[in-house]
This record gives structure tokens, C-alpha cells and sequence, in this order.
């Protein structure tokens, strides 16, 4: 039941200046990929049968929110990364709820009808890399 | 694997300083990953189904329609690449400036880029030029690669160069084993390529802004210019080659399957 790993994609768009990006069609964007963390090693395998996930704490590091959450009434607790804005738009807080639903890649973790991450799962998240070569 | 990943991040922040343009970071929506997310498994599914080392990968980053193209950007993914099992090898415009870098990443990076759809086009080149650029991108990705950007660049320029015109001439200097982007120009020549021909009138340059710095107008002859008329290499252009040239062996579009190139 528990996987090692999970991760929560917040991808970082360098989007370009102005309307660059729609005249260019092979501009650098979508450039970065913020890992969440597990602290404990658990998954989002978890939530698949709980449904969702109880937020324990918050903190705030730049554009970014780490969310310590729990899925339901598992001892096991691992993070998330979210959006400072959502979490600040959406009134995310200790003890909210979150919900997550089963995509054909991952998860998508909603916070009532907002989408507040995505969650990919193994096969998905090994797609997910990015360097400039030398 | 934590430790790698904000690495990553470091990096590439780093590199968008560097480029020194007003580049800045924004989010992707989670709709827009998981879109992202369910191409990239069912491009590196179709990958999988085929005993096939490297494949040309074109997706929709621009509508194009209005000169009549379908598919604005394209890259090679290779199989079994140290980076992962299917990655893309790309050139990239750095935040509109006139400078490129190439790039690994992974098939959902590639299609977060903000696209138009969530459309794409897989061409499996023959034997003999799979085996040639399998050997080129996994030694000497860089070897043809021009970093003088310009979106426009000139079929043929060797004083710029965009993604598109990166991909020809790397399929040229592999299988020419060519060192030189002229050689690789030429030997493309030779053997039939044919640039598309892009109409844009001056009016659309002046109101589409694109005297930007990513787009050299001035690498086009005096004539081309006043008739509007430009010769780049095109996704099209390279896939009505490699099949005219029969050094295609299969092709498969995902998404919309609007048909076209």
C-alpha cells in the first residue's frame, strides 16, 4: 500500500516578457519543477482510498506553501507544495480539508472546487526533468 | 532524489537571472500539468509500443493556422537517455532574447510550455538515420547548435538558427557525419530538403510586434523582406522531407488529430 515516493508538481513557468511567449513558438517556460517532500514515505497512494487529506501545518517558503498534510486517519504524514496565492485566496489553512481525484497520470488534489495541485504518480513523475546541456 | 530536485530548481533560476531579461516565474495551473501529464503518458506509450531508439516529437506551442501551419515547434526524444527513459533534446529560445540553448527534459515538461493544444505529432526516421542520430545527440547534441536565436532565422542562415532549423541540421550532420552547419546545410540541400516559403507583410511585423530581439528580419534578403516573403524551415517542411525521402517508417498524432503538419 505505501509507495516510497510522491511527488506534487508546482512547475515554475519563466514565462518571457510581454507577449513574447506568443509570438515565439520554442520559447524556455516551462522551466522548473518543485519537488514536494514525503516526510515519512508515504503517498499519495494513500489518499487513493482515504479521498482526502487533513492540512497540519504551513509553511511559507517564497511563491510556495509546504503543507504537511495527513490522509485521513493515518498516522503517516507527508508534504505537498501549493501555490502562497491559493493557499492565501483559497483561506487554506490548519485543519482544512483537502480532496484528491484520480487522474489517468496522478492526482489532482482540490481544495472544494479548486484544483490546488497535481500529483503525479511514479510512471508520471519519471517524465519529469529539465537541464540545459553545456 | 529531494536534494536533486531542488537542485534543479537552483539552477534554473539561476539560469533565468543570468539571461538577464524580465523574465519571471509564474505557476502552472494544476489543470494545465495534468493536461500536460496525460500527453506525455500517451506519447511515451506510443514510444514504448515501437522498438524505436529516437523519434522527431512536434507539438503546438503557437497557432500558426494563418500561414497555414499546424505544428510550431519540434524536438527529437530519445530512448534510454541518461536524463530518463523517453527525453526530449530541444533547442529553446531564452526568454525572448536572441540567444538559444539546447535542452533535456522530460516529456511533461515539454508540454506544460503553455501550448496552444495539447496536440502532438511522433515521425520515426528510418534505421539508418535513427542510428545516425542516436549516436550525434547522445556524443555532440551541441555540434550544429547556433545560439544567435531569431525566430524568423533563414532556411540555409549559418548567422542564426531556431529550433526547427537545429533539428534539420542536426538530422544533416548526422547523417552526412558532417562537423559544420554549412556542411549539414548543404548536404540537406542536396538531398531535396525544400524550406517553406511564410508570408508576413510588414504591417503584421509593425502590429504583431515582431521587431522583438528573438526575430532578425534582417537575415532575409532585401527582396524576400519587401515582398514579404520568408524561407525558414518549418516542422512541415522537415516531415514532407524525411517522407519524400522515404526515411520515415511510421507517424502517429495525439490529441485533436486535426490532421497536417
Amino acid at each position: 500500500m505505501l509507495r516510497p515516493v510522491a511527488f506534487v508538481l508546482s512547475l515554475l513557468l519563466v514565462a518571457p516578457a510581454a507577449s513574447a511567449q506568443s509570438e515565439a513558438p520554442s520559447q524556455v517556460s516551462a522551466i522548473s519543477v518543485a519537488p514536494s517532500v514525503l516526510v515519512a514515505g508515504a503517498g499519495l497512494s494513500l489518499v487513493v482510498g482515504v479521498g482526502e487529506v487533513t492540512v497540519l501545518s504551513l509553511a511559507h517558503t517564497g511563491e510556495l506553501v509546504v503543507a504537511t498534510v495527513r490522509a485521513g486517519s493515518e498516522a503517516v504524514a507527508f508534504t505537498i507544495e501549493l501555490s502562497a496565492a491559493t493557499v492565501q485566496a483559497l483561506g487554506i489553512a490548519v485543519g482544512t480539508t483537502l480532496h484528491a481525484s484520480a487522474t489517468s497520470a496522478g492526482w489532482l488534489v482540490m481544495c472544494g472546487s479548486e484544483a490546488v495541485a497535481f500529483v503525479p504518480d511514479a510512471m508520471t513523475a519519471a517524465l519529469v526533468h529539465h537541464r540545459e546541456l553545456p | 532524489m529531494i536534494r536533486a530536485w531542488f537542485a534543479l530548481l537552483a539552477l534554473v533560476l539561476a539560469g533565468a537571472t543570468h539571461a538577464g531579461t524580465a523574465c519571471r516565474t509564474t505557476t502552472a495551473s494544476p489543470q494545465a500539468i495534468a493536461a500536460a501529464a496525460e500527453t506525455a503518458r500517451a506519447v511515451a506509450s506510443a514510444l514504448d509500443a515501437r522498438d524505436r531508439p529516437v523519434a522527431l516529437l512536434a507539438r503546438v506551442g503557437t497557432d500558426l493556422s494563418k500561414y497555414g501551419l499546424r505544428y510550431s515547434h519540434v524536438a527529437f526524444v530519445l530512448r534510454d537517455h541518461p536524463d530518463g527513459r523517453w527525453t526530449v533534446v530541444h533547442e529553446l529560445n531564452e526568454c525572448g532574447t536572441a540567444r538559444s540553448a539546447l535542452y533535456t527534459q522530460g516529456l511533461v515538461n515539454f508540454f506544460v510550455d503553455d501550448l496552444v493544444v495539447q496536440d502532438a505529432k511522433i515521425v520515426w526516421p528510418d534505421d539508418e538515420t535513427s542510428a545516425a542520430l542516436v549516436a550525434l545527440l547522445g556524443a555532440d547534441a551541441s555540434r550544429v547548435h547556433e545560439p544567435h536565436y531569431s525566430v524568423i532565422a533563414r532556411a540555409g542562415s549559418t548567422r542564426y538558427q531556431n529550433s526547427t532549423a537545429w533539428v534539420l541540421e542536426t538530422i544533416g550532420a548526422a547523417d552526412a557525419e558532417a562537423r559544420e552547419r554549412s556542411a549539414a546545410q548543404a548536404w540537406v540541400a542536396a538531398h531535396g530538403f525544400q524550406p517553406d516559403v511564410i508570408h508576413i507583410p510588414y504591417s503584421q511585423r509593425v502590429l504583431g510586434g515582431l521587431f522583438s530581439a528573438n526575430a532578425a528580419f534582417g537575415d532575409h534578403p532585401v527582396a524576400a523582406r519587401l515582398g514579404g516573403e520568408y524561407r525558414v524551415v518549418t516542422v512541415r517542411s522537415i516531415f514532407r522531407w524525411l517522407r519524400d525521402s522515404d526515411a520515415v517508417v511510421d507517424e502517429l498524432e495525439i490529441g485533436s488529430a486535426a490532421g497536417g503538419d
